[in-house]
């Protein structure tokens, strides 16, 4: 095809079976119609994948993929998405992390990385321009993924323009269901994608290079850019620049939709040791940012236990890991919850898979469905100690670590009725009786329950739904809040700049036509939002999806909240199903959720 | 409603509001039996300059704000009705996470 502005014009295929590797060059009409990031990456998920593989077998693919964006001047543009079937749901998997790695992968030469095969040794995969070599990683087996990243790094060489590296931490090399994909200290999260590399016994992969690619109207873009920077600064963004996304903790308590104790509460009363106030008193606390950003949203707070493998006192602290490794688990003390997902950062553990599976071991304990000793609800010494356990796959770690879905099938006595997940994956700090559109945008989320590419609690905290009373109208926000997580996280860009467009989906079309040189308009990308949509949804049922996976565990149907705010907020399951059925006609599918073939056809995804 | 508050709304500060109220509370429009949202939240400007400057505009949140009466309904609506014992809560628009 033609050379299109902001990409390189293919994907390199890696098999580490027999270490061979080729260029693929993208068919006609591909790139405009998926972008890139998680909407190219499902694409290329659609035609690597045998269906009915085994997640974990040589034959899955491991997908990582770029954007047309990246190495532009746009701010936050530094982002990389990793697709994989997940161990951990058994549907597409798709996660985005950040930094030098997107801008020093794209500088290969490719739009895209598809690993496939398996190694017969720990690997470290070396891609360049020159060409691609498999180095072994014997001695970074065992490692964390920091102190993998650096001991790499050290060899092939990290000056300008030097070596970038995504790696697995202990947890990803011992299959955990829930290990991550990480570089410099930002995780490729959800959903196991580090299981996947750690069966291909793939340490690490390294990347490097110079070469960049066009822009359609390099002047344009250098305008638009220092325009987005500074809208970027502006008070949009102030929450995430002063406070990071810690500050959502207090707000979700006093409305009642904080989870806490394995979704029993939507109220933590010891909520305020967590806060950022609290959280910063005793500590120092640095800001940090993503290569390429001008928002700065990390905040790093120091702990006193310093790791031994790295040195590093610091700990980056989000909403989501601070409510699953402290509220979740029925702990306040921060110390613990800085240095749990610490731990978690290490072994390469995505902090909500972790809180929510120990959570709910320790919901099944205080039940006497299992003899777990000293695992209780506030028990921090316990907590860390079963973190050790997941990540090294011993003892009760070891079933913990196939997820809440796979320990309640094992543990039996009911307990699927309040293992919290959708699909397999768990649900994050969202309580969704409190947060009744972020319901629906769980139960049909194709990777399951996720804040990250639905984003309804946007729908809850506006003034167009009962949040706890949602009905018929929570159906078009939702579909339109998913649209633009979908296209943001497929040209990629961070999800914190949504403040700043006043009309997103508009505001995302001006960005790509200088870097592409495409007269996109709100209408075409609409469209390809609906197209990635349908495509995951397509891979999902070639990868056995039914209908009756788009709900919510029996938890939020049968118990009311029974304290705070939200008090009495229960999911009524009739209405949930309408609304999933409203959803799936809303997406041009049966109502059922089966996509048909003329819509198939319409979208160019036969 | 819970409230210590017999008479007057309380407007509860989370995030940037907090710390650009300087608190995390103030009782406002005492001796009124009702008013309405925009009427609390110039209240409360009058009284916390740095929230107004850069949470508010003019009576209503400013864009990136959301306000919610007892912590039930969201709105940026300055005519919606607010009752003496009332709870306002103004907060980030934005519950990424």
């Amino acid at each position: 095809m033609a050379s299109v502005p902001g990409y390189h014009g293919g994907y390199l295929r890696v098999d580490l079976t027999d270490r061979s590797s080729r260029r693929i060059e993208w068919p006609d009409g591909v790139l405009r119609q998926f972008i890139g990031g998680g909407g190219l990456g499902a694409w290329i998920l659609r035609h690597e994948t045998p269906d009915g593989v085994d997640p974990l077998a040589a034959e899955s693919p491991l997908v990582f993929v770029f954007s047309p964006l990246v190495g532009s001047p746009l701010t936050t543009s530094a982002k990389f998405a990793v697709l994989a079937k997940s161990p951990l749901t058994g549907r597409i998997n798709d996660s985005l992390s950040s930094s030098h790695f997107a801008i020093a992968g794209k500088r290969t030469g490719y739009d895209a990385i598809v690993v496939v095969g398996a190694a017969a040794r720990p690997t470290t995969l070396v891609v360049t321009p020159g060409g691609e070599r498999f180095e072994s990683a014997e001695s970074e087996w065992g490692l964390g993924s920091r102190e993998t990243g650096r001991r790499v790094q050290q060899r092939l060489g990290n000056g300008d323009d030097g070596f970038q590296v995504a790696a697995i931490g202990p947890a990803g090399e011992r299959l955990v269901h829930y290990a991550t994909i990480s570089h410099d200290a930002r995780h490729a999260g959800r959903g196991g994608l580090g299981a996947v590399m750690g069966a291909k016994r793939l340490k690490a992969i390294a990347v490097a290079g110079d070469r960049r690619v066009e822009f359609a109207d390099p002047g344009r873009l250098i305008d638009i850019s220092k325009d987005l920077s500074k809208r970027s600064l502006g008070p949009a963004t102030a929450k995430y620049r002063e406070l990071g996304t810690v500050d959502n903790l207090l707000t979700f308590n006093r409305i009642g939709s904080l989870p806490t104790r394995n979704f029993q509460s939507g109220v933590f009363d010891e909520a305020s040791k967590l806060a950022p106030e609290s959280l910063g008193a005793d500590r120092d606390r640095t800001r940090t940012s993503c290569a390429a950003c001008t928002i700065g949203c990390e905040h790093i707070f120091s702990i006193t236990e310093t790791d031994g493998e790295t040195g590093r006192a610091g700990v980056r602290m989000e909403y989501e890991n601070l409510f699953a490794l402290g509220p979740l688990c029925g702990v306040s003390d921060p110390q613990v919850v800085l240095a749990a997902s610490q731990r978690c950062d290490e072994l390469g553990l995505d902090t909500i898979s972790t809180g929510a599976s120990i959570a709910f071991a320790m919901e099944c304990a205080e039940r006497g469905l299992v003899d777990i000793p000293g695992l209780q609800f506030g028990q921090g010494t316990a907590l860390l100690a079963m973190i050790e356990d997941i990540g090294h796959r011993r003892d009760w770690g070891d079933l913990l670590a196939d997820g809440t879905r796979a320990a309640a099938n094992r543990i039996g006595g009911g307990s699927h009725e309040f293992a919290p997940h959708v699909k397999g994956l768990e649900i994050p700090g969202y309580e969704p009786r409190a947060l009744q559109a972020m319901a629906l945008g769980f139960a049909v989320g194709t990777r399951g329950a996720d804040h990250n590419r639905s984003g309804a609690y946007e729908v809850d905290f506006s003034p167009h739904v009962d949040q706890i009373d949602a009905g018929p109208e929570t159906i078009g926000p939702v579909v339109r809040v998913e649209d633009e997580a979908v296209l943001i996280d497929s040209l990629i860009l961070c999800k914190f700049l949504r403040g700043v467009f006043p009309d997103r989906v508009a505001g995302m079309a001006e960005l790509l036509k200088p870097v592409t040189g495409w007269d996109v308009t709100s209408a075409e990308l609409i469209e390809t939002a609906g197209r990635i949509v349908t495509a995951k949804k397509a891979y999902n049922i070639a990868q056995g999806w039914t209908p009756a996976e788009d709900t919510l565990p029996p938890r939020f149907f049968e118990e009311s909240l029974s304290d705070g705010e939200s008090i009495g907020a229960r999911i009524d399951p009739d209405r949930l199903a309408a609304q999933v059925e409203a959803y799936n006609l809303a997406r041009g599918w049966t109502a059922e959720g089966y996509v048909p073939g003329d819509r198939l056809a319409a979208l160019g995804l036969e | 409603m819970s409230d210590e508050t017999t008479s007057g709304v309380t407007v509860e500060f989370f995030g940037i509001a907090r710390r650009r109220a300087g608190r995390a509370r103030i009782v406002v429009c005492q001796g009124l039996d009702s008013a309405r949202l925009g009427d609390v939240l110039l209240a409360a400007a009058a009284e916390l300059p740095g929230l107004a400057d850069e949470c508010l505009d003019g009576s209503r949140p400013r864009e990136g704000f959301l306000a919610n009466i007892n912590a039930r309904r969201f709105t940026t609506d300055p005519d919606v009705p607010v009752q003496s014992g009332d709870h306002v809560l103004l907060l980030a628009a934005d519950a990424g996470g």
